[in-house]
């Protein structure tokens, strides 16, 4: 019983941290139903600016996690600008032109900077004891701040003015202009914003899952997971379903061989698919 | 007639946008007045006003707010600039509460707004995707009224309400206009267009074929066989 309660206590952080990864690919899509495929590169890039900010620069933690937010939000913006705006509704062309910046973001990180795993040093000791139970520091942090930022985002969307435009854009961006919103300008930001969160998430996962070119991949397979799972677009279905995913995943590894143990969360993919395609919270228009 | 209308179009046409053409359309809205627009499906009644509020550009003419050239800018720009349209089918953001609708465009006059529009008051926390056709008309015309417009463009306000309903839009509106906002309108219900408005504009095929009072317009013969059914 008590390796069961650990176990889904792991998994519940882990489920923060899945959330944390595809909070900024589900803002995306949800308010402006661009599928981003170069999402998992734009994360990998993020984290490599708080990698050598924190290594070239010898920027503190969190000034290295700043820096990442920065300079992806304005990464993002650019590549809304020149990349996805004149794609606009043109779906197949999106996926191909996220499909092709992703491959030469990530080719071009394995260039410039090898392929080998690399950690941000965050000293202190490597795991806390609470009560009866054992966590890794690293994790437990990283499911903490994934909490915090997912929180925050759903309190950004739901109770903000800002909030309250960028859900009447998702909803009707023409409607919204007749009111005198800038569409174009609420997509550039929403798309920085995504970008920026994707960076931080990085960031703060490095510790966990480290950090290297090849990264962007599970972040995009987990990302459109999560974002299927939750309902497209869904800030509290991207967090509960982070949280299942989690979960199932934790107990899959603590309980079964970790040979098969990586089909249970596809089989939760899959069932959703089949059963419910909408995802858990999945309504139209429907962010918070 | 004054010569300083709120709004003047002069030999606007349009070729591609929003599906009906429209050929060399010219007309002025005065301050204060009421204006309607009658025509048939496709006559281009919503392309006018879409070309108007910035959703599509003219291919030529030139749409004048107060001496302003307001042709071809972006709806948020015309918006800032002072023109206001509802559209047509009275699409509200259905997932927010009738609050959140108003707060978008709020620049402030709610509490002058508001009492035009006594149903809205009392379904103030409902979620807006709840409301009536005719209650959504009337959050659609209340948005545009938050915008602080110097002329509202309504497309079509009474399109899929029951009669009683089209009154009661019909007498809000009526309402607005009686303090002091101008309005440019655009209506299937030619009788009731016709009542109501001061004056009105006959649109065919994309062209304006007929011009004038609303007294004018219901006697003519071509208007009173193909639009008023007499």
């Amino acid at each position: 019983m008590h390796l069961f309660v650990q176990q889904v206590i792991n998994g519940v952080l882990l489920g923060g941290m899945f959330a944390l990864m595809s909070i900024g690919l589900s803002l995306v899509f949800g308010i402006m139903k661009t599928a981003n495929f170069a999402y998992g590169a734009l994360y990998m890039l993020g984290g490599y600016v708080a990698y050598w900010s924190s290594v070239l620069l010898h920027a503190p933690y969190p000034v290295a996690v700043l820096a990442a937010f920065v300079v992806m939000f304005g990464a993002g913006i650019l590549i809304e600008v020149a990349g996805f705006e004149p794609l606009r509704g043109n779906e197949d062309a999106t996926l191909i032109f996220g499909l092709g910046l992703a491959l030469v973001l990530r080719g071009g990180a394995i260039l410039a900077w090898g392929s080998q795993s690399r950690f941000i040093a965050t000293g202190g000791p490597g795991s806390v004891e609470i009560g009866s139970f054992i966590f890794p520091t690293a994790r437990l942090w990283a499911g903490i701040a994934s909490f915090a930022i997912v929180g925050a985002i759903y309190v950004l969307v739901s109770r903000t003015r800002w909030g309250r435009v960028m859900r009447a854009v998702a909803d009707n961006a023409r409607r919204a202009s007749l009111l005198g919103i800038n569409a174009r300008v609420v997509y550039w930001l929403v798309f920085g914003l995504g970008t920026g969160l994707s960076a931080v998430a990085c960031v703060f996962l490095i510790p966990v899952f480290s950090l290297s070119p090849t990264v962007d991949e599970s972040a995009l397979y987990i990302g459109f997971a999560v974002v299927i799972l939750g309902g497209l677009g869904n800030i509290v279905g991207c967090a509960v379903a982070g949280m299942i995913l989690g979960i199932v995943t934790t107990l899959a590894y603590g309980y079964t061989v970790s040979t098969i143990a990586p089909v249970f969360p596809l089989l939760v993919l899959v069932l959703t698919l089949v059963f419910r395609p909408q995802g858990l919270f999945g309504t139209r228009g429907r962010l918070a | 007639m004054s010569d300083h209308p709120i709004l003047r179009i002069e030999h606007v046409s349009s070729r591609f946008a929003g599906g009906s053409k429209l050929a060399d359309i010219s007309l002025s809205v005065q301050r204060g007045e009421l204006v309607s627009i009658l025509g048939a499906n496709g006559a281009g009644k919503s392309t006018l006003l879409g070309v108007i509020a910035g959703l599509y550009r003219p291919s030529s003419g030139r749409i004048l707010l107060e001496d302003r050239d307001i042709t071809g800018l972006p709806a948020h720009q015309v918006v800032r600039a002072g023109v206001a349209l509802a559209p047509q089918n009275h699409p509200v953001f259905e997932n927010m509460s009738v609050t959140d609708n108003l707060a978008l465009s709020d620049g402030g006059r709610e509490e002058q707004i508001l009492p035009l529009f006594p149903n809205l008051a009392a379904k103030r926390q409902q979620r807006a995707g709840r409301l009536s056709g005719g209650e959504r008309q009337m959050l659609s015309m209340a948005q545009a009224m938050l915008t602080t417009p110097k002329i509202c463009l309504f497309d079509e306000p009474s399109s899929g309400l029951a009669p009683k309903i089209v009154h009661e839009v019909f007498q809000t509106i009526r309402t607005l206009v009686d303090h002091g906002t101008t309005v440019l309108m655009v209506e299937q219900n030619a009788r009731a267009a016709l009542e109501l408005a001061d004056r009105a504009y006959v649109l065919e095929q994309g062209r304006i074929v007929l011009s004038g009072s609303s007294r004018e317009i219901s006697a003519n013969d071509h208007v009173r066989r193909a639009y008023l059914g007499l």
